[in-house]
């Protein structure tokens, strides 16, 4: 496994730790799971736990190496990365400004409580997005490496 | 990723070149071995600087480690302007 592939499985951990994270302090734990509020919060701190210890092996490793450690074959991938999340955050962004442009309609005749809800949803999912786009990077160079 | 049209003795001027492995070639060249697997197994196209790179450490000229087929792109060799 390639260093840069390393860096991509540490980039999606630490995407899943954060994503987890952040949804579980905004909208708190699914009621459907509510039984399992501890044994999830466990995990939770498991996941964010593991993502610490992976990324100060991985920083420490780096400084032993003195190899090459990126060339253009992995700039070429990285490029790829990039790519995909370019793709992601430009739907991201018409599916918001596309929110943003009925939102004034929808104030006429909606729930009051659900017009309430709607406002802070953009900024949560914007940050969801800025995790899906680097996700996305992180996806797109690991099947790309994976594939030889 | 896909596989090239073309292809390479690089495995076979390695092993020439007293046995040499892909990270001592890797080394030389400023690549990972990665790239240099995936440059034997014809996955990925190096670009001409690497070539040339590759080529110079076995002392070789660039067609002689790479091989790009006649009939790929229907182009046909002309008699030489020079």
């Amino acid at each position: 496994m390639s260093r840069q592939e390393v860096y991509a499985w540490a980039a999606i951990l630490s995407n899943v730790a954060f994503l987890l994270v952040y949804l579980a302090f905004v909208f708190g734990i699914p009621s459907a799971l509510a039984a399992y509020e501890g044994d999830l919060t466990t995990v939770l701190l498991w996941i964010v736990f593991i993502d610490l210890v992976f990324q100060s092996v991985i920083t420490m490793q780096q400084r032993k190496v003195m190899r090459v450690e990126k060339d253009e074959r992995d700039r070429l991938i990285e490029s790829r990365g990039y790519k995909a999340g370019y793709h992601v955050f430009m739907v991201a962004m018409v599916l918001l400004i596309g929110h943003l442009f009925v939102q004034g309609e929808m104030a006429s005749f909606a729930d009051p409580v659900y017009l309430a809800r709607m406002q802070s949803l953009p900024l949560h999912f914007l940050v969801v997005m800025l995790v899906a786009g680097t996700s996305a990077k992180s996806i797109v160079q690991i099947r790309a490496y994976r594939a030889g | 990723m896909e596989k090239t049209s073309i292809s390479n003795h690089i495995r076979h001027l390695r092993f020439h070149a007293d046995e040499m492995t892909q990270q001592e070639l890797a080394d030389r060249i400023g690549a990972t071995r990665q790239t240099v697997h995936a440059i034997e197994a014809a996955k990925y196209a190096p670009s001409l600087e690497l070539a040339f790179r590759i080529a110079r450490v076995f002392g070789k000229r660039v067609e002689e480690v790479f091989v790009y087929p006649e009939s790929q792109d229907g182009t046909r060799h002309e008699k030489s302007m020079y």
